[in-house]
């Protein structure tokens, strides 16, 4: 007989957290710890296990998959109102007076804010999803928590720039509700999405800014 | 079969019912990283005033310009010596050229790669006229620069963004030198133009 052995790690992707209910996993290393116990095993015991490994849907546990990275949508200087990423903003009139020493009167002069917005949003940001085969596991309650960190992880609701991290952004993250639709087959897809926030009144610096989302789930 | 086998087989019945009994899972929690990144835009914005009226102070002085010294004058009227005034030895009481700087005339900020933006000045038109009388605004080093009040001053300089918000913009100055040797006339002398140019660097 040829040997089979299951080796679940080795074939999933490296962010792969593994699930505890491997129901067919645990039965086929009992099977083969009994063929190596015992290799007299009577039939009866054999129908019980065969009957468990071809149920339908019953090859692959759930699984919960963390999205390694995600670039969020570079943001669009229309989105702070501007019609281009150069713009001269016409202030009006400048009136001074002059003296013959070249003295000029100081006129109040003040900026017009000119853009509409600071701060812009990404919605639907894709943290993780949980697949399952819903005929032999019903649909888990997903209480997910992120926080989000800058790019060394110890700055909370920062973002900081990729080549000079004293430039940042103010960025916050809220849990979206956790959908789930069918998938493939018997297999259905929890996804949990949040949505960040960017405030870029701090930011000094273009170019990319980077963070990472700590993501907990607690499942029932 | 031995019995040694019917209870290991007991065993897996009863492991096997338990752990196809759905729901029979106790809360858990899973734990993760993402990487998130986002890209912030190239963005400059340059205010600037459109129109710029300075007004000279009117100036109204009599000068003295000492003794005329003794004239012999004929019965016949005519003089034959005693000082005269010429052009160059009337005293410059005005100077022929005016520097000046004109404050807070244009601000810029935004986003760049290093978060500085280059900042330039150019005079496209240097004659402001009157008829035949002119003003001529004088340019290059010395003569027609910005400065933003942190250290950098010239035709062309190199200033901080300090970010989107007006409120950190960097503010600037224009400084100015009009000639006035070929004016002739009061009133409004019109038609120069400076053009202040900001690029993300």
């Amino acid at each position: 007989m040829k040997k089979t052995e299951f080796s679940p790690n080795t074939t999933r992707p490296e962010n792969f957290i593994d699930d505890s209910r491997k129901t067919d996993s645990f039965v086929f290393r009992l099977f083969s710890f009994l063929r190596h116990r015992n290799r007299s095993v009577n039939f009866g015991l054999s129908s019980i296990l065969l009957f468990s490994l071809f149920l339908p849907g019953k090859s692959e546990a759930a699984s919960f998959t963390v999205t390694s990275s995600s670039t969020l949508s570079a943001v669009l200087v229309s989105e702070l109102g501007l019609s281009g990423t150069g713009t001269s903003y016409n202030e009006g009139s400048y009136d001074a007076n002059v003296t013959w020493e070249g003295a000029v009167s100081s006129p109040i002069t003040s900026f017009d804010q000119v853009y509409t917005g600071s701060s812009v949003q990404r919605v639907d940001v894709l943290l993780w999803y949980y697949q399952f085969n819903k005929n032999t596991e019903s649909q888990p309650t997903f209480t997910p928590t992120y926080r989000i960190f800058s790019k060394t992880g110890n700055i909370e609701n920062k973002l900081s720039n990729s080549t000079n991290t004293s430039s940042t952004v103010n960025a916050t993250i809220t849990a979206q509700p956790v959908v789930t639709s069918k998938y493939s087959g018997n297999y259905y897809r929890s996804y949990g999405y949040a949505t960040i926030t960017i405030d870029m009144t701090s930011a000094r610096r273009s170019g990319t800014y980077q963070g990472k989302v700590q993501i907990s789930i607690i499942y029932i | 079969m031995g019995k040694k086998n019917i209870i290991i087989g007991l065993f897996l019945s009863a492991v096997t019912c338990t752990s196809l009994l759905p729901g029979i899972v106790s809360a858990a929690t899973k734990t993760g990283t993402t990487n998130v990144s986002i890209v912030l835009p190239d963005l400059i914005i340059l205010h600037y005033y459109s129109a710029l009226n300075l007004t000279f102070e009117q100036y109204t002085q009599s000068v003295n310009e000492g003794s005329a010294g003794t004239y012999n004058v004929q019965w016949s009227g005519t003089t034959d010596s005693g000082n005269t005034m010429t052009t160059s030895s009337l005293q410059n009481v005005l100077p022929g050229t005016v520097s000046m700087t004109i404050p807070s005339i244009w601000a810029v900020r935004g986003l760049s790669p290093s978060g500085n933006a280059q900042v330039s000045i150019s005079v496209l038109n240097s004659q402001l006229v009157s008829g035949s009388s002119r003003v001529t605004i004088l340019t290059g080093s010395g003569n027609t620069e910005i400065n933003d009040n942190a250290g950098h001053s010239g035709t062309s300089i190199t200033t901080a963004l300090n970010g989107i918000t007006s409120d950190n913009a960097t503010i600037g100055n224009v400084k100015m030198t009009l000639d006035f040797s070929q004016t002739t006339l009061s009133g409004a002398h019109s038609g120069g133009q400076y053009m202040i140019t900001a690029v993300t660097l």
